[in-house]
């Protein structure tokens, strides 16, 4: 039937719905629904006692139920580069790629992982200076 | 029956190995020690499943926790004395009074069950383990199963080694242990169980296209459907799941046999749950369910006819076929609508759907804190590297897609989507990580594990590559990747990884989630404070009061009343009937006189608070007030949340309005406070909650005295008093 090949055309890549994937993951791990709700500041201000100077305040502290948009994003973002990381690692196996390609997939994997690792260690110190003790 | 003689000797082989020389010979086999290690492994991921879970049974005593694991305990007892018809039909008088439960109706008997046989069983095989004991470790069992469960899971989708890994991941993941320490008997403690048997069973049953197979998934949906009415999300997933493969060119066969067993069977079994009933077929929550099976026969009806009638017969029946079936569907579907045959979706899953519905239209939905959006930090908290190594899960999945990889994505889609909104559904969203995880994490191992295995193989490949393409900058460039300093990093790594994930999972549990919230306990060691004014007023309502003594509190607390004081109350966590719950609580936010006549009229004889101002407990009702103030508004128009709100802040203090310094709950709360002083260098009734003195210091209560007060002020109970003679 003529309609069923047309059919096979118009489905996309696994490879694209991959990346919308990726991109709906960051959203989610981001809170957005929570930024939706509840609606809070982009960053929050803390009064400096002294001088009476508003100092911006990144991370919500000492609630794990509660967010600021900005710190809402940064968290995801470091949550899907972390997933993107260990991709670069997968695609490091490739035997049909160049070998330039294969090492520099390699070396950026290990890197991004590491790096959003660690990003991620610091973030949940901040927000809960309890955190491991 | 004689022996069969073998062809080379006269006698039958016997060894004469000793035992030390056959076990050294079937240990040298690859294949038994492979057993061997996977033994060992899965009795130590159940062994640790069960017993990271125990910390607060370590720390304090073996005792159910919670709000609803007490109803739950509660609803045991009855079946495990009563028997299983009483339990069946059991109409609860003591609570919802004057209206009553039908408890039989009303609630998810699987968990009941699960511990009844248990119990009976362990009676059976004289090991006589008390009933609370049974309640209280039913989670952590059910937590070992769970792991277990998900080996086969993973074997199923890959090999083995996957299965491995997600029982590992899965027996410390911390978003699973929150509702499965040991005290914690709630449905969620065998609903994950069920969940993830279900999806298993699904997937096997859809890779093998086995009616046997299918009938097995089915009796597994009923012990989901029977626990945790989060059935519906198996219910719309699976469906969804059947589409998306449709959509994709995957369908096959198999998919037609599994999923029509499993509609059939299903929903047969599904429905003997009292609470689920006819629900199953004609609720819009299961639409798809049933409307995907229609679709499905319809489908293959058609392509029935194609292999029977020509094209051209066959396209002109199509036609009409289609065009008749689309205009009966939509009036069919029109007329039920409109006679209100087919029921609505329920406020809680309409939440799930939009999720600003329940803030605008259901106070009650939006008031539970576990209804919640999630924020980035509790995904880190609950999943620590988990959320790294799941995208890459996805990315292995969509490369090399199965049907049981396909299935895999849509559930872990749908089930981050759903943690996004609600954190109580991080609890579903974990197996979906924790199954993500071990994919990505056993394609990383494997990968660089083969390459260290292969090193000659790697060498020899270089030189002729290098001489084919006459390049000389080949081998200049060296392959980092296959380099065994390389691949053992990335082992090294990934061990780091997975040490820092186990340690963090043990940190949050023994820290976040092991606090058997009936018992509040701080400090360490010789500083430690245990307050335990829950129990002590539970029992002074108990061993004090008159047996047919009416309670009212906030609902929050109905289940814990029932259960340990033994005395009926007005609403208690079922929150089944909002009206009476916004009669609760118009009467704690209106003055004195007015919330007497609404506690004569529902023959109120106790009133209890919680009160946190004394201990800096900080979950009171001071606190819950303003859902107490929204829900009674929403019904009873007289009370408006803004007569409470000093310039849009609310506040207790001397800035508060007349209406909430008058208000029912204020006196309850700081009777006799005024007098007491509770911190260094303050006045005075200062709240240690709110941090600052109280507005009114002299509460006089004209038509309740008080009755009992925990030893940190924790539990308050008034009494009503009755009416005055007239003479």
């Amino acid at each position: 039937m003529p309609r069923l090949s047309s059919l096979e055309e118009l489905r996309p890549s696994p490879m694209l719905i991959c990346t919308l994937v990726l991109v709906s993951y960051f959203f989610v791990t981001a809170g957005i629904a929570y930024d939706i709700i509840n609606e809070p500041p982009a960053v929050g201000g803390q009064t400096d006692p002294v001088t009476g100077a508003v100092k911006p305040m990144t991370f919500m502290p000492y609630r794990l139920n509660g967010q600021f948009i900005l710190e809402g994003l940064s968290g995801g973002f470091f949550y899907t580069l972390g997933g993107v990381g260990i991709i670069l690692l997968d695609l490091s196996r490739d035997k049909n790629q160049s070998v330039l390609f294969r090492n520099v997939y390699l070396g950026l994997g290990l890197a991004i992982t590491i790096l959003s690792y660690m990003v991620c260690m610091v973030f949940i110190r901040i927000k809960m200076p309890g955190y491991m003790r | 029956m004689s022996p069969v003689k073998p062809s080379s000797g006269p006698e039958p082989y016997v060894s004469h190995a000793s035992l030390f020389e056959t076990a050294k010979r079937y240990l040298t086999k690859t294949k038994s020690q492979e057993l061997l290690l996977r033994s060992i492994i899965l009795i130590f991921v159940y062994l640790l499943a069960f017993c990271i879970r125990l910390f607060s049974v370590l720390r304090y005593e073996s005792v159910i926790h919670e709000f609803d694991p007490y109803f739950n305990y509660r609803s045991t007892i009855n079946l495990v004395q009563e028997g299983f018809y009483e339990f069946w039909n059991w109409f609860d008088a003591e609570s919802w009074h004057p209206l009553g439960r039908v408890v039989g109706g009303t609630v998810y008997p699987g968990l009941m069950f699960t511990a009844a046989i248990l119990y009976k069983v362990s009676q059976f095989l004289t090991a006589c383990i008390k009933l609370r004991d049974i309640c209280v470790f039913t989670a952590p069992f059910f937590a070992g199963n769970t792991a277990l469960i998900a080996y086969l899971f993973g074997k199923e989708l890959k090999d083995t080694e996957t299965g491995l890994v997600a029982a590992a991941l899965m027996a410390v993941v911390p978003g699973y242990i929150s509702r499965s320490v040991a005290g914690s008997f709630d449905n969620e403690a065998v609903a994950i169980f069920a969940l993830v048997t279900t999806f298993y069973l699904w997937v096997r049953a859809v890779n093998q296209g086995t009616i046997a197979s299918a009938v097995l998934a089915a009796f597994a949906y009923l012990y989901m459907a029977a626990s945790w009415g989060a059935y519906v999300f198996i219910s719309n997933l699976i469906p969804l799941y059947v589409i998306i493969m449709f959509v994709s060119g995957r369908y096959s066969r198999r998919i037609y046999v599994a999923y029509t067993t499993f509609w059939a069977v299903g929903s047969l079994l599904a429905m003997q749950v009292r609470f689920i009933g006819f629900n199953h077929v004609t609720s819009n929550e299961l639409l798809s369910f049933n409307g995907v099976f229609v679709g499905l026969q319809v489908w293959e009806a058609l392509v029935f006819l194609r292999t029977k009638l020509g094209t051209k017969q066959f396209g002109q029946l199509v036609y009409l076929t289609a065009v008749a079936a689309g205009a009966v569907g939509a009036a069919g579907t029109a007329i039920l609508v409109l006679s209100g045959k087919l029921n609505p979706w329920t406020g809680r899953f309409w939440t799930l759907l939009d999720p600003t519905y329940a803030k605008k239209f259901i106070p009650i939905v939006a008031s539970v804190s576990e209804h919640q959006p999630t924020t980035w930090a509790s995904y880190i908290f609950d999943l620590h590297v988990l959320v790294f190594a799941a995208p890459a899960g996805l990315y292995f999945c969509f490369k090399r897609p199965t049907d049981g990889t396909i299935f895999l994505t849509v559930f872990a889609l749908t089930a981050i989507y759903f943690s996004g909104i609600m954190v109580r559904l991080m609890l579903v969203a974990a197996p979906a990580f924790v199954l993500l995880s071990a994919i990505a994490v056993s394609s990383i191992l494997q990968s660089a594990s083969k390459e260290l295995r292969t090193p000659a193989a790697a060498e020899t490949k270089t030189s002729p590559v290098a001489t084919r393409r006459g390049r000389t900058s080949a081998s200049n460039e060296e392959n980092i990747t296959t380099k065994k300093s390389t691949n053992l990093m990335i082992l090294g790594l990934t061990f780091l990884a997975l040490w820092s994930y186990s340690s963090h999972s043990v940190w949050v549990t023994s820290e976040a989630y092991s606090s058997p919230s009936i018992v509040l306990i701080s400090g360490w060691g010789p500083h430690r404070v245990v307050l335990d004014d829950f129990r002590e007023a539970y029992y002074w309502l108990r061993h004090n009061t008159a047996p047919d003594a009416k309670v009212m509190s906030w609902w929050d607390y109905g289940y814990q009343i029932t259960a340990m004081g033994n005395r009926t109350v007005i609403v208690d966590n079922n929150t089944w009937n909002n009206t009476h719950i916004a009669t609760v609580g118009r009467a704690m936010a209106s003055n004195e006189t007015e919330a007497y006549k609404i506690m004569r009229q529902l023959d109120v004889d106790y009133a209890l608070v919680i009160f946190g101002g004394m201990s800096g407990y900080s979950s009171d009702d001071i606190n819950k007030f303003l859902w107490m103030v929204r829900i009674g508004g929403g019904v009873f128009p007289v009370i408006k949340e803004s007569d409470y709100l000093a310039n849009g802040d609310y506040t207790v203090s001397s800035r508060g309005t007349q209406t909430m310094l008058n208000s029912l709950m204020y006196k309850l709360s700081y009777y006799d406070f005024g007098n007491i002083m509770t911190e260094h260098g303050k006045g005075t009734g200062y709240d240690r909650v709110r941090n600052y003195e109280i507005g009114k210091k002299d509460v006089q209560l004209d038509h309740l005295y008080e009755a009992f007060t925990s030893e940190h002020w924790i539990v308050r109970i008034y009494r009503v008093k009755d009416l005055e003679n007239r003479f």
